[in-house]
């Protein structure tokens, strides 16, 4: 590749970029304006201006759309940027926090919060990072111990799913307090989002995105493999566990307010690797962005395609996710594996 | 230089490797010969502390490696193993992750880094292909591209594990002069070879080993001379002069 054919390809890059980031502030827009009560883009402004006693607008503007649109932006990006940062680590491109029990580990912590007690924000998003870091370190020391294979992994992952999934349903039918078997938990939703779960999600997870933009050399090094990466001057072992920890704790903070959101942590970072580069330091960011604009979108679509009915987003991401993986599979019929 | 004090080791329970001592010196590229399973790899990655040893004493410049960090160990013995992804990322990028092992807060390769790993681009005669796929280059290249990032790695011994393996004739040759270059450089190459008449062709040192144990050491003559050849491998070796010096032929015994 020349340098007349690099310059092209990075400026390829740029426009998905540049797309990714208007694709997201119109995102952002429309869900700041529409839903069962419409506002005009004045109205929103003015509610900005002049705070949370400003009239009904002023209301719904802070204390429905904007942490509802808040929690989509956090989710979408903490969920894609843990799918790539499993996807790296594990060297499983069909590994996600919503197949290999992160998701399911970090539900059951918060089902068995809500079922023993009503907790506040931080612990909520502390038990539910507890929960998806011991998922994930199941799934990995178990892959680790027995030498699994790539696939092996993977369905070492979808055992600790359904068990852990299983444990969390069965608290909901015998503690029906648990208040946790809403639909909208099940499958992921917003519409019961509230900023006093957000507030200390959010700081996890800017953190927790934080580190990982900063990690991104680590991360490719670690894809070349274990023992590559090793000779290079990588303590493999420790720098994996750390990488399994911080994309917990996105899954998990994102879990502790969203739900079980599933296939944006598969499909995000497959269309990033797709569009933009394998390289963390573009994919991670693209991930961000591209998870933000497409939970925010699909939360909009979700609330107002039947209204006044609201289906919870997670649905809404199952029909776009189930056809999209099946059309990468086709793709690559006879191909590489994943 | 790595001196290697009756070392026992393996992986897990099992012991490979049996009271193997050692000086690979700089300089000089040393094979590592043996039939299957005799160690010869074990040996590679215990040397840069992937295998851990159960006796005995690795010392890289006199310093136990014990008592070394991950780090500083790749700072002075680069080590490529056989099996290597193709990872799906730039020439240059690849060869930038040689300097790995530098990487301070921020996480980020510097201008040096990038000069150092341009350099070995360079060396390698890989400059026009720093922007390409590392994906879509052949075989060779592909290992003439990991061995660029071994040499960015600015360390005083090598560590190939059959550099060789999978390439045609021509790349193999051509890959193997690139070792003797390192070592005319100064560096120390330490190769696993399974192919005994490109051992004995290219090394300036070879370690024989059998079952775990570095069971002869010398020049290729000397190990030629040695008879144990034959005896370990069971095969029988010729030695032919041609005007670029002594070949060797193997055949089988019948």
């Amino acid at each position: 590749m020349g340098t007349k054919a690099k310059k092209s390809r990075n400026n390829i890059i740029r426009i998905y970029f540049v797309g990714a980031a208007v694709l997201l502030v119109l995102a952002v827009l429309l869900s700041l304006c529409l839903g069962s009560a419409r506002l005009s883009l004045s109205e929103v402004w003015q509610a900005v201006c002049a705070g949370p006693r400003s009239g009904p607008a002023g209301r719904i503007f802070w204390y429905a759309r904007l942490p509802r649109t808040g929690a989509c932006l956090l989710a979408g990006a903490a969920l894609a940027v843990s799918g790539a940062v499993i996807q790296g680590v594990l060297a499983n491109k069909l590994a996600s926090p919503g197949i290999i029990g992160v998701n399911a580990g970090a539900g059951l912590a918060v089902t068995v919060c809500c079922a023993f007690g009503s907790f506040g924000g931080w612990l909520i998003a502390g038990a539910a990072f507890g929960g998806a870091v011991l998922a994930v370190l199941l799934v990995a020391l178990t892959a680790e111990k027995i030498g699994a294979s790539r696939t092996t992994v993977i369905l070492g992952g979808v055992a600790v799913n359904s068990c852990l999934n299983a444990a969390s349903e069965a608290i909901s039918v015998l503690l029906p307090d648990a208040g946790m078997q809403s639909a909208d938990f099940r499958v992921g939703g917003f519409s019961a989002v509230a900023f006093t779960r957000l507030l200390p999600a959010g700081i996890l997870i800017v953190v927790g995105l934080a580190l990982l933009f900063t990690l991104c050399n680590d991360l490719d090094v670690i894809g070349l493999g274990e023992d590559t990466a090793q000779g290079l001057g990588m303590p493999v072992k420790r720098t994996r566990t750390i990488f399994l920890i911080l994309a917990a704790l996105l899954s998990g903070a994102a879990v502790s307010f969203a739900g079980l959101l599933g296939f944006v942590g598969l499909i995000v970072p497959h269309m990033g690797r797709r569009l933009v580069s394998n390289e963390s330091g573009k994919l991670l960011p693209f991930c961000a962005l591209a998870g933000a604009g497409l939970v925010t979108l699909c939360d909009l679509l979700a609330r107002t395609l039947f209204m006044p009915y609201e289906i919870p987003v997670g649905i809404l991401l199952a029909f776009v996710g189930g056809p999209f993986f099946l059309t990468l599979l086709i793709r690559r019929k006879g191909g590489h594996s994943l | 230089m790595i001196t290697i004090k009756e070392l026992c080791g393996g992986y897990g329970d099992k012991e490979i490797l049996h009271q193997v001592s050692l000086n690979l010196e700089p300089g000089k590229v040393t094979a590592l010969i043996g039939p299957n399973g005799c160690g010869k790899s074990t040996l590679l990655k215990t040397l840069v502390g992937i295998n851990s040893f159960t006796a005995g004493e690795i010392l890289v410049n006199n310093r136990n490696i014990k008592e070394m960090k991950t780090a500083e160990l790749a700072k002075s013995v680069a080590y490529l193993p056989q099996n290597k992804k193709t990872p799906d990322i730039s020439v240059l990028r690849l060869v930038l992750h040689g300097r790995f092992a530098y990487l301070n807060y921020p996480r980020k390769y510097s201008a040096e880094d990038i000069r150092i790993a341009k350099a070995a681009l360079r060396w390698a005669g890989l400059e026009d292909l720093a922007e390409e796929n590392v994906g879509h280059l052949s075989g060779g290249m592909q290992q003439k591209v990991y061995i660029a990032m071994a040499l960015a790695q600015n360390a005083d011994m090598i560590l190939l594990d059959e550099p060789a393996a999978f390439l045609d004739v021509a790349q193999q040759l051509k890959l193997l002069d690139m070792t003797k270059q390192l070592a005319g450089e100064g560096k120390g190459v330490v190769l696993v070879l399974h192919d005994l008449s490109q051992a004995l062709r290219t090394a300036d040192m070879v370690v024989l080993m059998q079952d775990g144990r570095a069971v002869s050491v010398g020049t290729p003559e000397q190990i030629y001379e040695s008879g144990r050849l034959q005896e370990v491998f069971g095969v029988q070796i010729e030695r032919v002069q041609t005007e670029s010096g002594w070949h060797y032929v193997c055949n089988a015994v019948d």
